[in-house]
């Protein structure tokens, strides 16, 4: 006789098989003694194991858990969560003074100012770019119309000198 | 108590929306469950009161996480799991006691009962299923107390142990086995002291 598997008792114990696979279970074990004592076996260990941690809590369980549940609430309450901000990941600025930031901050902006307005170049840079032609046409497509003219009587005159000391 | 997941699923809603005091509902609905698990565990039962408590407060913290895919009691046994695990190794690192004492599986009998006064320990079928009990491995043990005391289905068992679902119907097979060979041979036993007076 082919016995029911283990898995198939133990759902059946649990109530867990459907009524038609219950029905089979029923009748075999009807017609095997030994599925029989299995069952039994089961049923006697399970309920005197319900007995064995049948525990209960304190008396003062629920009391104590929301004594700190409360707490925390309102802990939670006093520090709410805040939205993310980028400004919580940079350094503290309070420590510093007012007139020291105004200081730096007026200093940053007379520097950008200079560096806006400072795009002709200066004396040095042109004589050492003006030796080469290959340089001097490179210089040329990288400044405006009167930077070139510049940059033209400064290599004339330059070249000139040259050919004074030569001859 | 199957069928009751929606209601929580609702409760926990209104706790998040700022309903704290409706979490007693929560913990007074599974207080009994999860001590009664923690005890299986732990097999001290004023440590298993405390690691309860300390369940439902980790739970409260961690309540923005529950995603109703898994049943409520099901999330809330698998907290139970970790915070016995975390004490059962705290005790370990703790050098007043040594690993004969933390062990359940190494604990006899007497002790459990020294530990349990609410027990009316003294008949002899409960000492054999404490024996028995005790004699499984901790996963084995376990699983029984998943199946047979809070009875989960295979399912939530799998996700309470974060193990597969063979996982779960291996160890239970093998348990159950174990189960029955202890008990026969007692039932065997106890008939023959029954024939001989």
């Amino acid at each position: 006789m082919t016995h029911i598997n283990e898995e198939t008792l133990d759902r059946y114990l649990h109530e867990e098989l459907p009524a038609a696979e219950r029905q089979r279970v029923v009748e075999h074990l009807e017609h095997c003694a030994e599925c029989r004592e299995t069952v039994s076996v089961q049923k006697i260990f399970t309920a005197e194991l319900q007995q064995l941690v049948s525990t209960k809590t304190s008396e003062d369980f629920v009391s104590n858990v929301m004594k700190e549940i409360r707490a925390d609430a309102a802990k939670a309450d006093r520090n709410p969560k805040k939205a993310f901000s980028i400004f919580d990941y940079l350094p503290d600025l309070s420590s510093f003074y007012a007139p020291q930031l105004a200081a730096i901050s007026a200093a940053l902006l007379l520097l950008f100012v200079q560096l806006s307005q400072s795009s002709i170049p200066t004396v040095s840079t042109v004589t050492e770019s003006t030796y080469s032609e290959a340089m001097l046409g490179e210089e040329l497509t990288t400044y405006g119309y009167d930077d070139r003219n510049f940059y033209l009587s400064a290599v004339l005159g330059v070249e000139g000198l040259i050919q004074e000391e030569v001859s | 108590m199957k069928g009751s997941n929606e209601e929580d699923i609702n409760t926990i809603s209104l706790i998040l929306k700022g309903d704290v005091e409706l979490y007693e509902t929560i913990v007074r609905k599974y207080q009994q469950r999860v001590k009664r698990f923690c005890f299986s565990m732990l097999y001290d039962d004023a440590l298993s009161d405390d690691a309860a408590q300390e369940v439902f407060l980790k739970a409260y913290r961690a309540l923005s996480g529950y995603t109703p895919e898994a049943k409520f009691l099901t999330w809330l046994l698998r907290i139970a799991r970790n915070q016995c695990i975390d004490m059962i190794r705290k005790r370990k690192r703790t050098a007043t006691q040594n690993l004969e004492e933390i062990s359940p599986a190494h604990m006899s009998a007497d002790h459990v009962a020294v530990n349990r006064p609410m027990q009316e320990i003294g008949l002899e079928n409960r000492q054999t299923i404490e024996a028995i009990l005790l004699g499984l491995s901790d996963s084995y043990r376990e699983v029984i107390i998943l199946r047979d005391v809070q009875g989960l289905s295979y399912e939530e068992i799998a996700k309470v142990l974060e193990c597969s679902l063979d996982s779960v119907k291996a160890k239970l097979r093998r348990a159950r086995a174990q189960i029955q060979e202890h008990m026969r041979h007692f039932m065997d036993t106890e008939s023959v002291i029954r024939e001989g007076e």
